[in-house]
């Protein structure tokens, strides 16, 4: 059984026996106890993650893109037993490791995943606005804490393993351009070409 | 006691649940509000005797059918126990006012656009009566006037007069009331030879349903059993809009009955896009033997001839490759129709208010009237044409389409308007005559 604390905190990013995969798609689940007394706060630092730009304006293509080079499916955070406890869970395109450098590299927002630890009894005392806190220079805390409570699914089933979000964007645009081509008067007579056939079979819906 | 057995107990159900209604007919829907439930009480202890069960399905012969049903407010009005109350899904609880957002019940068609008093917890008790001619209804609705009239505490708030044509069209000119599901155990034959019975408990309460549970009961058992649940929805239809539309899309007449067809799935004759795809045929539209024996999945996938987003194939995927499982989604409908004919050919709006009275029987608003009004009618995920509506009576904004499947290049119409209006609506539990009874008797 895997348990929390299996891999050494102190891993590197190199480690790659980390994680779950299906395919190409790799998983990421965490448990956390919320201090004592900072349940309310907890919930707020949630709340406050999800209302960036980052994970609201899903439709902008700056975001899309960012989210994209990032690799991230989704992201969740569920509080349970009364607000005392945090699940953490996130599937993304590749292995953990460098899923994790890559995003902080993207992205080098690794405080605003700090801001919600700060309330576990996991996450390294001290105060994380505070200029000396090794937070402000280096993701490092915040990977350590991840890699030191990450537990193994047991299993894991996404329906397309093999399909990554760039291949979702990708797909989405190309879906948009067939339209448009299927919209124009002449879309017919152009598609009657041999070397177009394949594509008439989904001309027709 | 909850019994297994299909053995559906007709003489307890009301049989306007169960019954289609006679075709032509004059109908007519009437609200009361209970201000004292003693009253309230007394009104139903009357009325039991005129209410019709399923064992006395509505013939022509026969004078005429009467059915009541309570809204969760009209429970409340009566007095029914706090816990009796407490029983009842939460959708009913609130009213169908509260569920706007989920209906897309939103802009035209939110409540507070609604025709007073539709909406508001003053609506109580529905009563319908339907007859095949106008001089038999305003008998029975004269007898059914004696029961709350001149009763203090009873209020009449609305009324709404129906009618069904000798061709059954609806306002856009479809032949309507034709496809229904048949129900383990009723003895009522479905429209569709290819449709296994649906499980009973789909639609009463008591019996088990297509997931092989009861569906959940409204308690006490006495007050539960054989009853079901009615959503009542008065549907503006902008018919000058709709003909407008077909005409803007279309360079003949014949391209416009085309269209037409391609938008509910069926000619207005009746006969389904699925039997002849290319041009109508009024005899089969008028046969109830064929024009309803139909699937889609073997010779049209992709929807050919019955297109996907039609109103049909969305109200009732029958077997068509879709996420989810049409037989948990099913209904029996009991739509009539109200307000004048548009003369034909009349393309000018007249202003006169005229549509669906659109009637839902069945034992889960979530699983089977909301869903199918939120995912298949404003929505189109569950068959991969993201967020399109449906082109007849989706709460469309004139931003959407609908997408007619044709070789070798499907034809897209853009720009959809909303033909369909919600003027009103609510909730209705419509309880077994033994349940009425115990109501008719609460004592607290
Ligand atoms: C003014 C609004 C509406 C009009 C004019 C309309 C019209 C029609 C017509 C002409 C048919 C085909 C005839 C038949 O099978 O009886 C039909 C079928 C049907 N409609 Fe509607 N309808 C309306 C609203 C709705 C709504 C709101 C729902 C559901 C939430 C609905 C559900 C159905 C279902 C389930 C069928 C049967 C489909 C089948 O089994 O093939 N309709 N409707």
């Amino acid at each position: 059984m895997a348990t929390k604390g299996e891999v050494d905190p102190a891993a590197t990013a190199t480690n790659d026996n980390m994680g779950t995969k299906t395919g190409k798609r790799g998983e990421l689940t965490m448990f956390y106890t919320v201090k004592p007394g900072h349940e309310k706060a907890i919930r707020e630092a949630i709340r406050a993650f999800y209302e960036t730009p980052f994970r609201q304006n899903f439709e902008d293509p700056r975001v899309v893109d960012v989210n994209v080079k990032i690799g991230v499916h989704d992201v969740r955070h569920v509080l349970f037993d009364n607000d005392t406890r945090l699940c953490w869970l996130t599937s993304f395109d590749s292995d953990w490791d460098p899923y994790i450098d890559d995003t902080f590299a993207v992205r080098d927002n690794w405080v605003e995943y700090a801001k919600i630890l700060q309330h576990t009894n996991e996450a390294p005392e001290g105060d994380i606005t505070d200029p000396n806190n090794p937070i402000q220079k280096s993701s490092r805390p915040v990977k350590d804490v991840f890699n030191g409570n990450r537990i193994l699914a047991a299993g894991f089933f996404p329906t397309f393993p093999n399909v990554t979000v760039r291949d979702i964007q990708r797909d989405e645009k190309l879906r948009k351009a067939f339209e448009q081509v299927l919209d124009h008067p002449g879309a017919e007579e152009a598609l009657s070409h041999p070397a177009l056939q394949p594509l008439l079979e989904f001309a027709s819906e | 006691m909850q019994t297994a057995s299909t053995g559906l107990e007709l003489s307890d159900i009301q049989s306007g649940a169960l019954h289609p209604r006679p075709s032509p007919y004059a109908g007519t829907y009437i609200v009361l509000r209970i201000d004292d439930r003693r009253a309230g009480r007394e009104v139903l202890r009357r009325l039991i005797p005129a209410l019709t069960p399923a064992t006395d399905p509505a013939r022509v012969d026969q004078e005429a059918w009467v059915a009541a049903a309570l809204s969760f407010q009209g429970l409340k009005a009566l007095g029914v126990p706090q816990a009796s109350l407490d029983s009842f899904p939460l959708p009913f609880r609130e009213g169908m006012a509260a569920r706007a957002a989920h209906l897309g019940d939103v802009g035209d068609s939110a409540p507070e656009n609604w025709e007073e008093p539709l909406g508001s917890a003053d609506v109580h008790l529905g009563i319908t009566a339907l007859s095949p001619d106008k001089t038999r209804l305003e008998a029975v609705l004269e007898r059914a006037q004696k029961t709350y009239e001149q009763m203090p505490g009873i209020s009449l708030i609305w009324r709404l007069d129906c009618f069904a044509l000798a061709t059954d069209a609806e306002h856009f000119g479809f032949k309507d009331g034709i496809s229904h599901p048949a129900v383990e155990g009723s003895g009522v034959a479905g429209s569709n030879p290819e449709e296994p019975p649906l499980k009973a408990g789909e639609f009463f309460f008591g019996y088990l349903d297509e997931t092989n549970e009861f569906p959940p009961m409204p308690q006490p058992e006495i007050l539960g059993h054989n009853g079901t649940y009615i959503v009542f929805r008065k549907l503006h239809q902008r018919v000058a809009a709709f003909r407008q539309y077909l005409k803007a899309n279309a360079s003949t007449a014949e391209e416009e009955a085309f269209l037409g067809a391609k938008m509910m799935g069926r000619w207005q004759s009746g006969a389904p896009l699925a039997l002849c795809p290319t041009h109508d045929d009024p005899e089969l539209g008028a046969d109830p033997k064929r024009n309803n024996a139909f699937m889609f999945a073997a010779d049209d996938s992709k929807g050919l001839k019955t297109p996907p987003g039609c109103h049909i194939r969305r109200a009732n995927p029958r077997d068509a490759q879709i996420t989810g499982v049409p037989r948990l989604h099913r209904m029996i409908r009991r739509g009539t129709s109200y307000g004048p004919l548009l003369p034909d050919g009349v393309v000018q709006d007249d202003g006169a208010e005229r549509g669906l009275a659109f009637v839902f029987v069945g034992s889960r608003l979530d699983r089977q009237f909301e869903f199918v009004q939120r995912e298949w009618m404003n929505d189109s995920s569950f068959f991969g044409a993201g967020g399109d509506k449906d082109p007849i009576v989706g709460d469309n904004d004139g931003s959407g389409g609908f997408t007619i499947p044709k070789a070798p290049i499907r034809r897209r119409l853009a720009g959809l308007p909303q033909f369909v209006v919600t003027r009103g609506g609510e909730y209705f539990f419509a309880p077994g005559l033994r349940a009425l009874r115990w109501l008719s008797e609460l004592d607290t």
